[in-house]
Formats: structure tokens, sequence, C-alpha cells
């Protein structure tokens, strides 16, 4: 369930953090509110309507774990690993990650748009019908990953690689890249131009404002 | 409130969502296309009942599912038409605002798209339907129509808080704040290029 209470703050539109009745900026004690977490998280478990928006995290290491209609936008990830991890619903969005792993993970439904992702690595992942939008990706591998209906519409990437990925039907319209590699993956059956009233779309690989 | 995303295990090209209580209750279930066992199980197993449907613009809904749906619960369909496929509705009009299982549901015009078109707002989440989808404003008509869509979309879009949440019909969700800063299709001519 998705927790909708505002941070008790006026002028606040930010949602209040979990257990708490104001957003994270707004806490009086963010480093113990930091540790709390953290210890939580590292013991992996379901998390359903967490909120920890614009919440730093560093070297971590998340364990199995299940996250349904959690908020983590504008947070900060440096140099963790999610380990099994199951994303439903969940927010990323204008997110940073540095150095992140998702490992044997599952996203469903996620909005990462906006999010800048740098030296990103994501293995044996399940990404079904996610929001990329307008992301940065550098240095960034996704391997042996299913993309099929993500979407990475005006997405920038430099040095990135999709390897062995199904992006059936995903959309790769309107992005700049530069050493973008879809090896051994399907990029014929990815959108790479808008669809138009006449037809579903533009099938195949069309690098485009490199 | 939870809120549950349909028919994305089944790899279908449709979303509906199912807006419940934290607890067992009165559901509602938006934009059905379908109605599936896994859909059923999702209702069953979470002690719901499906008290309302909203259809955001029924002509370009799939309605296999709502027969279905209506001979299973006693739910009241609300639309802009009258009927669908012979079922009565409750008929909706932009800013109307309906008190339903609890839930303060905002039906907002959206007349750009077609005269029948509307959205939902419920909490802060908004149910786009087909009007527009994850950094794509939905083709309508000539290119002038589709320009008139987006500046409507865009007038709603910022009377909204940011972080709130857009489910589409049409592939995976998104924010407010995502739209407006970066699809291109909503990009304000008075601010310049926004990307």
């Amino acid at each position: 369930m998705f927790d909708n209470r505002l941070c008790e703050l006026s002028g606040c539109d930010d949602f209040a953090a979990f257990a708490r009745s104001r957003c994270f900026r707004h806490l009086p004690d963010t480093e113990d509110y930091r540790n709390e977490i953290y210890q939580s998280l590292q013991a992996g478990g379901n998390y359903s309507g967490l909120n920890v928006s614009q919440m730093p995290f560093h070297d971590l290491d998340i364990p199995k774990s299940e996250f349904r209609c959690c908020r983590f936008s504008r947070s900060a990830f440096h140099q963790m690993i999610f380990r099994d991890c199951e994303f439903i619903n969940c927010t990323f969005d204008f997110a940073v990650h540095e150095e992140v792993q998702f490992l044997d993970c599952s996203f469903v439904q996620c909005v990462l748009s906006g999010a800048r992702l740098q030296n990103f690595q994501v293995r044996r992942c399940e990404l079904v019908e996610n929001n990329f939008n307008g992301c940065h990706l550098s240095d960034a591998i996704f391997d042996d990953c299913d993309l099929s209906r993500s979407r990475f519409i005006g997405a920038h990437f430099f040095d990135t690689e999709l390897r062995n990925c199904n992006v059936r039907e995903a959309y790769f319209i309107d992005i700049v890249q530069n050493r973008l590699s879809f090896r051994m993956s399907n990029p014929e059956d990815a959108f790479m131009a808008r669809p138009s009233a006449n037809s579903g779309g533009e099938l195949g690989y069309a690098p485009i404002h490199t | 409130m939870r809120l549950f995303t349909l028919n994305v295990e089944q790899h279908e090209a449709e979303n509906s969502y199912l807006i419940a209580p934290d607890d067992a209750g009165d559901a509602i279930l938006v934009d059905p296309t379908s109605f599936t066992v896994s859909m059923l199980r999702t209702v069953e197993d979470n002690r719901l009942y499906i008290r309302s449907i909203l259809l955001t613009h029924p002509r370009e809904l799939r309605m296999s599912g709502i027969g279905t749906i209506l001979k299973v619960y006693d739910a009241t369909l609300y639309a802009t038409y009258p009927n669908i496929h012979g079922y009565p509705t409750s008929r909706v009009q932009g800013n109307d605002t309906l008190d339903l299982s609890g839930f303060q549901v905002k039906v907002v015009p959206l007349e750009e798209y077609s005269r029948h078109a509307v959205m939902f707002s419920v909490s802060s989440f908004l149910f786009c339907g087909p009007a527009i989808s994850a950094g794509i404003v939905a083709e309508n008509g000539t290119q002038i129509e589709r320009m008139l869509l987006a500046e409507a979309l865009r007038k709603q879009f910022k009377q909204l808080s940011p972080t709130t949440l857009l489910f589409p019909l049409h592939g995976p969700p998104s924010t407010v704040e995502a739209e407006l800063t970066l699809n291109r299709d909503l990009s304000d001519p008075s601010d310049g290029d926004v990307l």
C-alpha cells in the first residue's frame, strides 16, 4: 500500500518518511533515522509503503526482500548491492545510483525516470514495463535481463551495454547515445522511433543523436 | 489505501488498476479490459469486493471483462456514456467528485482527447486512461488536436502535486514531475526547450 501522508510542516509537499510525521529532509534526527532504516534493510523482509525519498544510502548489501509501493524518489545510492529483491510499483525518479548492483532482482511497473545511473550493474533481472525515461546512464551494464515494454524515452546512454537482454517492445526513442551496445540482444524488436497514428511505431535498431 | 496493477503478469498491453482499502472491503476497479482468473484471485485473496468500476474512455477499452465482472460482483459502472454495451452506467462529468467506498474520486475532464474522455484523481494518484502514457501524449487526430491535448494535460498536471503518480492505460507508471520536465510532447513552448 502507498503511504500518502504528507510532511506535517506547512508548505512542504513531500510525503512523510516511513513511521514519521515529517519528510526525510525535515526530520530532526536524520542520522538516527537512517541507521534505523539501514538495520531493517540489512535484515531483509517485506516492505510495503516504505517512503525513504531523498535519503542517502551507502555501502549496504541488501538480501532477498520485497518492496511494494515504496518511494525512493530523489534518494542517493552509493556502493550498494541488492540481491534477489523484488520491486513492485516503486518510485526511484530523479534518484542517483553510483556503483550500484542489482543481482537477480525484479522490477515491475517502477518509475526510474530522470535518474542518474553511473557504474550501474543489473544482472539476471526482470525489468518488465518500467519507466527509465530521461535517465542518464554511464558505464552501465544490463546483463541477461528482460527489459520488455520498458521505456527509455529521451534517455542518455554513455558507455552502456545491454548484453543478452530482451528489449521486445521497449522504447528507445529520442535517445542520446555514445557507445551504446545491444550485444546479443534483440533491438530489432524494440521501438526506435515515435509511434505514429498509422503504425505501431518503428521497430529496429537505429542509433540516433550520437 | 492499496493499489494493485492488474494485467502486468499476463503480459497484456493494457493496464487495469484496483484501488482497495488497507484491509478487506469494497474496492474500485479502473479500466478493466478483461477479467482473468489471476485478477479474480487478486480480488478474492485480499478479501475485496468490486463495488465500483471507473471507465476513462469506454470506446477505447476492450470490454470483454465487464459482463463477467458484473455477473460476479454487484458493481456500478461510472463513465461519461449512459450505457456501455447495454450495461447502464452512473454518468459522470468533468469536475464531479464522487465518494466511492470511502475514497474521494475527482473526475478530471479531458475533452481535448475526446468528448467522452476523463481521468480520475484519487488521493495522490491520477488514472489517465489512453490520453497519455509515460513519455508520450496519445496520437489524437491532427497535429493541432494533439497540441491542444498536450496543452490541456499540461494545464491539468500543473494543478497537481509534482509527486502525483500517473497510472496510464498503456505502459509503465510515471509522475507529474517526470512528465512535465521530461516529456517532450508536454514541453511548454513559452518555457523554451525543457530538455
